[in-house]
């Protein structure tokens, strides 16, 4: 039974994966696919000066830093709010989290919509109450705005989900001792939910910094990458080099060094969260 | 029970339901631009209160591009769970029944490493493959490459609702004589036929939201619907109700289906990793 799959798997996945690694070695251009010579490290050297690349690199870390941060926090806050919430409002949590189901582009298009200037509903409203909205998508920390606010939305719900089940899941015995010791409700939460809660809430931040690199499709629809380069991340860098300037094997190179940098990100927490539950 | 303590549940109630406005606000936006006229879209006298028209959709549906790449968004997400399922659903019994520790680690990080892989990496070899098999712009070209992607989470997923199922089933069935294949199909899969919709459906999900692969690896025939809608958005003077609409389409499904396994979708995306 084991072998075809092992075969399937392999065939799938870590044959391509060998093959991309390869084209990194190579000057394949995607417009003279049939000539090409090996390059050895020459694809990894042009990385080394690319000024681009760096800045695109910084942009990465503001992706999987910022919003991952701000997902944590609402969707904590969120949690606890719909866990103490009276059971006829259980229906709210389908709605709750749709946000993260949705295809990303159609998030893309329905930020973009809401934050357009003189069109967008953010406009709107803030216009009612005499405010004016924020320029989001004209200038670059504008552009970088908008994709954190989006990113959020987006993705908070998976925290809320994940930390909901959590908190669903830990005894209450213990809650009642902590009532009964005179513990405070500030307590409470300080001492005995987030402690209990902390398995749970590593192994959802780990799979949020490992989801924060793909934000492909919120980046295109929202602002291209722009103004200028200014809200590129690495993947979507890699993705221009490749498709749009036909450089396949720079952008080969470019992606073997995102694989990288992951690996290295999240093996660590790996190694440290998630193989001691699901051993079992 | 924490809130609970601090908070009347009135205020609970009214932040809660607050909290939900200020998520839904974005979501509402589209749906009532799909609703108006292009006049009507940039008109701010007309926001919340107008003539709504089903005109966007009908130009949607009239077009026959938009039909052709929902039936092409439609094959390629049922493809992509047959084919996901079809490989990834044994493997994930074979796992869950190993006893060699060892072998569980690898898998488990395996899997999880397809995770940490940006989508981005294949969309190389994926393209030139294709290309070399000359099955370029075919659906079959994004079935298997979406495949390669929703494999890992159809493994992730499922192990968990195999352990579950106890052992002794395996075992009795293995006395009268069945097979490997045999236990698997006739007995596992039938016990745990609740999880094996769950992760059907959130496969099904994921092929149908797939933009990356699709916008690089199908053009005229094979394109799906979230390439189709980007399209829309064009650089200049996107077509709102054209966006919108569509939009609007593409996610009705999702919502359908997010209801309909919400229970399960904690175990359907990280597996056993919460204990839910």
């Amino acid at each position: 039974m084991v072998a075809p799959l092992v075969a399937a798997l392999l065939l799938l996945t870590m044959v391509p994966l060998a093959f991309a690694i390869g084209v990194s070695f190579t000057d394949l251009k995607l417009n003279r696919l049939t000539r090409w010579n090996w390059a050895g490290i020459d694809q990894y050297l042009r990385l080394v000066d690319d000024a681009r690349w760096w800045a695109a690199v910084g942009h990465s870390l503001v992706y999987i830093v910022v919003p991952t941060l701000l997902q944590m926090l609402f969707g904590l806050a969120l949690a606890l709010l719909l866990h103490a919430a009276i059971d006829r409002l259980r229906w709210t949590r389908s709605l709750f989290i749709l946000p993260m189901v949705l295809p990303p582009v159609v998030v893309g298009v329905l930020w973009k919509a809401f934050l357009l200037p003189d069109f967008g509903g953010l406009d709107y409203f803030m216009s009612l109450v005499g405010l004016k909205a924020p320029a989001f998508l004209e200038t670059a920390e504008g552009a970088m705005g908008a994709l954190i606010l989006t990113l959020t939305w987006e993705w908070t719900p998976f925290v809320v989900l994940l930390l909901l089940a959590g908190l669903e899941s830990l005894p209450q015995d213990v809650f009642d001792a902590a009532h009964v010791d005179g513990a405070s409700a500030t307590q409470n939460l300080r001492y005995v939910t987030l402690p209990m809660l902390m398995p749970t809430i590593l192994v959802v931040l780990l799979f949020r910094i490992i989801e924060s690199t793909k934000v492909f499709p919120v980046i295109f629809t929202i602002t291209g990458g722009g103004p200028g380069n200014a809200t590129e991340n690495m993947d979507f860098y890699a993705y221009l080099v490749g498709f749009r300037y036909f450089d396949l094997a720079y952008s080969a190179a470019l992606l073997v060094a995102i694989l990288l940098v992951m690996a290295v990100i999240c093996a660590p927490l790996y190694r440290s969260l998630v193989r001691p539950q699901t051993a079992g | 029970m924490v809130v609970r303590r601090t908070l009347p549940s009135a205020a609970i109630t009214v932040t809660t339901l607050a909290s939900l406005a200020l998520v839904l606000v974005p979501l509402l936006w589209i749906v009532l631009l799909s609703l108006k006229t292009q006049v009507q879209a940039f008109d701010r006298t007309q926001v919340l209160v107008f003539q709504p028209t089903l005109d966007n959709f009908q130009r949607l549906l009239a077009d026959g591009t938009f039909v052709h790449y929902l039936v092409n968004s439609v094959v390629v997400a049922i493809g992509t769970v047959v084919v996901s399922l079809a490989i990834g659903a044994p493997a994930a019994y074979v796992v869950s029944r190993s006893r060699w520790r060892r072998f569980r680690d690898v898998a488990l990080a395996y899997s999880l490493f397809v995770r940490i892989v940006p989508p981005t990496v294949f969309i190389i070899p994926y393209f030139l493959g294709a290309r070399l098999l000359g099955v370029n712009d075919t659906w079959w070209v994004l079935i298997v490459a979406y495949a390669n992607l929703n494999i890992p989470l159809v493994m992730w997923s499922l192990w968990s609702f195999f352990n579950d199922v106890p052992r002794e089933l395996d075992e009795a069935a293995r006395i009268d004589g069945a097979g490997p294949w045999q236990i698997f199909l006739r007995v596992i899969l039938p016990v745990a036929a609740p999880g094996l919709t769950a992760t059907a459906i959130l496969t099904f999900i994921m092929a149908w939201n797939e933009f990356l692969l699709a916008l690089v690896l199908t053009s005229r025939e094979a394109r799906t619907l979230p390439v189709a809608i980007v399209g829309f958005l064009a650089y200049e003077g996107a077509d709102w109700g054209l966006v919108s609409s569509g939009s609007i389409l593409v996610m009705a499904p999702i919502v359908v289906f997010t209801v309909l396994i919400r229970k399960y979708l904690v175990k359907g995306l990280v597996g056993g990793a919460v204990k839910a």
